[in-house]
């Protein structure tokens, strides 16, 4: 037995070093190195490091410059002008140009009238509306648009830029495996579904990158990532469920981030319905839902209702969440006739989606009809698949669970309530939406931009084609030897991550 | 014999087309499989465009037949998510599997059969107690329960065995343990209870009679008509872990069919399911196919029954 411990013991010393290289833990793999298949926020995450973009996303979701120094319209705003940073070599050593560029753009534009999934996140740009890319001279790229397209900067931001000489004739393995970008990092190693690694790419234009390599290991079990976190083989794991949020607040050496999300939590009402298409009546479900109970029931007290809905930059600060009233819903169910409340049909979530899905759905019944707002057929659950072509088709019920991703940004978040757009599941139409949103389309002018969004996000908590509920607080824990905090699109860049105990 | 045989491969071809179509209809069954795929934002054009791209706005039966004329010649097509063949992807994590498995079916071995025949040998002992005790607890114990107590008390308090992923041998050691456990308990009361079944043999009594040691009635005469059940329970055991560990691959975060699995359905990689599916499929029916084949070789009984 005493030497089977010590030949233990030894096995140790030869394989469970410290890990000194900076390493990530995620729940899941990335699926591909390939630039056009890149959508999770993890495959974004390690994108980021290989690939860049002409813009890009900053800290506070703003649009900053990258491989483009500036960009203008000219007359007509069809036609955009963008100056490229000079001086940037891909990591195979070929310049990047203007006509590296062009190149980039019309690989995404083809592979997107092909049918291929193309773009970051799950923003997609139509093919369609690029018209002409171009290069002006080595330095200057025009991008002409279908009709004005204030999003174009933004789409970009999601457009990794790619080497010619090596994607030009690259067949579908050599896109998944060999990324060559110009990004801080190099691709070192990968094994699916155990780990990728970087090194730090030496001829960077940019400041150079902190670390020398680092490490994205891919561990599913929330246990092991606790557990690697805390003998700190790993200094940073996501999706961190609320309750471990809780014990790893006690442990020493690590602590918990958090930040709230992109990720808007709500229960859509379809507003076409019977007496859902009085807004007296859907204020009177938001008055009707206690949120206080619900977060220290479900969500450990971390979540926070919803008063403004779109995401930063253009989240209204001051729009005050509706507040559990349950006088006041039945007052307004009593001034919109209905002094006895009345029946729906059902209530219906995905089951095991979003967190504590089917709790919360059950919750929120169990609270309407404390108000006299029963639902003939309860809460009814999916499982995913079903319950997305249940949406992608508008065939639902009076109340369904819904919750819709960041994007931060302004034009495809107001979209999504418009009257013609296809995510507009709750049947929702308002003429001063309709028409601020036409004005938004056209709108260049980034004070008015904003304006028209804190005055969209009055309307919609006003009119109610929701029962707000909350946005999602993503957590992560961290090593305390690190200084990284998270930002709120879930992407973990490590570029400008550096130890606190002074390592190297 | 060579009609056993050929009887036997046939009920194999059948048993593997059965679940080839049942993979096929079943992921259909899940939602329509483009809307699964695309973003939220796509145009009608544009998940149009992907739908053909993919074959989806073929009529079902087509679609049916051209994808079992692919699995025939071993093509299950190309993984949605990664743009890799299915095929290189199970293979590529095949040897991972293989690994723990062997490792896991190396512990089985090593302590199910002793333990198994010490309990038969000393009924009711102290000792056969305690041994069948243990083997009711190991049974009991829910894999990914006793994974997670081993990465604590050999991972994270002594610090002496790594937690996850694979490279080194000292990577092996836990997960083949989690892995082992279960079955190691079931095939040590499966021995026990077939060397009690033999030991009252009248062939074991003659053996005793003629003065043999015990020893040799023991291992050489008992063991060995004992271990034929064992054998059958080893090779279904052997086939099924082949299919990879989903708990077990999961808690230890190791690269194997089983994780493949889990990652192929959580992706809705239609082709990638579809492919570990029958795979796993495969390999459980062939491993039972020698396990039979090597049965009747090892009772005559049953090659003329």
């Amino acid at each position: 037995m005493r030497s089977l411990i010590l030949a233990l013991a030894f096995t140790c010393l030869a394989g469970c070093s410290v890990e000194t290289d900076l390493t990530v833990g995620n729940s899941t793999d990335i699926s591909t190195l390939d630039p056009f298949g890149m959508f999770s926020r993890v495959e974004i995450s390690l994108g980021d490091h290989l690939f860049e973009s002409l813009t890009f996303l900053s800290r506070d979701m703003e649009i900053v410059p990258r491989l483009a120094t500036r960009w203008e319209r000219l007359p007509g705003d069809t036609t955009w002008t963008f100056h490229l940073r000079g001086g940037v070599r891909f990591h195979n050593g070929e310049p990047f140009s203007a006509e590296a560029a062009a190149f980039s753009l019309r690989r995404y534009l083809q592979r997107n009238a092909e049918g291929m999934m193309v773009g970051g996140a799950s923003v997609a740009i139509p093919s369609s509306e690029i018209t002409r890319v171009e290069a002006a001279d080595s330095l200057t790229l025009h991008i002409t648009t279908a009709r004005p397209k204030a999003l174009l900067p933004f789409y970009l931001s999601q457009m990794f830029m790619l080497a010619p000489g090596h994607y030009a004739g690259a067949d579908d393995a050599t896109r998944a495996e060999n990324p060559v970008g110009t990004g801080p990092y190099t691709l070192t190693d990968r094994v699916r579904d155990s780990h990728v690694t970087l090194t730090r790419n030496p001829d960077y234009w940019g400041a150079p990158p902190a670390q020398e390599r680092i490490v994205f290991r891919v561990i599913p079990e929330i246990s092991s990532r606790l557990a690697e976190l805390e003998i700190g083989t790993v200094h940073i794991i996501g999706d961190l469920p609320y309750d471990q949020a809780e014990l790893l607040e006690n442990a020493s050496g690590v602590h918990v981030a958090s930040v709230p999300g992109g990720r808007r939590v709500m229960i859509g009402i379809s507003t076409q319905e019977g007496p859902l298409r009085d807004k007296r009546v859907r204020q009177a479900l938001n008055h009707a839902i206690d949120f206080d109970a619900i977060n220290e029931g479900l969500y450990g007290g971390r979540a926070e209702r919803m008063g403004a809905v779109f995401n930063p930059p253009f989240r209204h600060p001051d729009l005050p969440p509706y507040s559990y009233d349950p006088a006041k819903a039945r007052a307004l169910l009593a001034e919109a006739g209905y002094p006895d409340g009345f029946e729906l049909n059902s209530l219906d979530t995905p089951l095991g989606k979003w967190i504590q899905d089917f709790e919360l759905a059950q919750t929120i019944a169990s609270q309407l009809a404390e108000v006299g707002v029963t639902l003939r057929d309860g809460v009814r659950t999916y499982e995913w698949g079903n319950y997305r072509s249940k949406l992608l088709n508008h065939d639902l019920p009076a109340l369904f669970m819904q919750a819709s991703g960041g994007e931060f940004e302004l034009l495809t978040e107001a979209a999504d309530l418009t009257i013609t757009s296809p995510s507009n599941f709750y049947g929702w139409e308002h003429p001063q939406y309709e028409a601020l949103w036409s004005e938004l389309q056209e709108t260049l002018d980034a004070d008015r931009r904003r304006e028209i969004g804190l005055e969209m996000q009055e309307v919609v908590l006003e009119e109610a084609p929701w029962i707000f509920l909350y946005i999602q607080v993503d957590t992560y824990g961290v090593s305390d030897r690190i200084d990284w905090s998270p930002r709120m699109d879930e992407v973990i860049h490590l570029w400008d991550v550096n130890w606190t105990d002074g390592a190297s | 014999m060579a009609r056993y045989l050929a009887g036997r491969i046939l009920q194999t071809v059948f048993i593997l087309w059965a679940v080839a179509s049942i993979a096929f209809f079943l992921t259909l069954l899940s939602g329509d499989p483009a809307t699964l795929m695309i973003g939220e934002h796509w145009t009608a054009e544009q998940v149009a465009a992907f739908r053909e791209y993919m074959g989806f706005d073929r009529p079902l039966f087509v679609q049916y037949l051209e994808y079992l004329g692919r699995i025939i010649q071993g093509d299950f097509g190309v993984s949605v998510r990664q743009q890799v063949p299915v095929t290189q992807l199970i293979l590529e994590r095949f040897p991972a599997t293989l690994q723990l498995t062997l490792a896991a079916l190396s512990i089985i071995l090593m302590v199910a059969i002793p333990v198994g025949v010490i309990s038969a040998v000393h009924r009711n002992s102290l000792t056969d107690r305690l041994a069948m005790g243990g083997a009711l607890v190991a049974q009991s114990v829910p894999t990914f329960w006793l994974g997670i107590l081993l990465i604590l008390v050999f991972g994270v308090w002594l610090r002496w065995l790594p937690i996850s992923g694979r490279g080194s041998a000292a990577n092996l050691i836990l997960p083949a343990i989690t892995l082992a456990t279960f079955s190691t308990a079931r095939i040590a009361r499966l021995v026990r209870a077939s060397m009690l079944d033999v030991l009252s043999a009248d062939y074991i009594r003659t053996a005793r009679a003629k003065g043999l040691s015990p020893g040799r009635v023991h291992y050489g005469h008992a063991l060995r008509n004992a271990l034929i059940p064992v054998v059958t329970l080893l090779g279904i055991e052997f086939g099924s872990l082949l299919g990879g560990a989903l708990v077990t691959e999961t808690v230890f975060s190791y690269p194997g069919i089983g994780r493949l699995t889990i990652q192929a359905i959580q992706a809705r990689d239609l082709p990638l399911v579809q492919g570990v599916i029958t795979f796993g499929a495969m390999l459980f029916v062939l491993a039972n196919l020698l396990v039979d084949l090597s049965y009747s070789y090892l009772d005559p009984r049953i090659r003329n029954a």
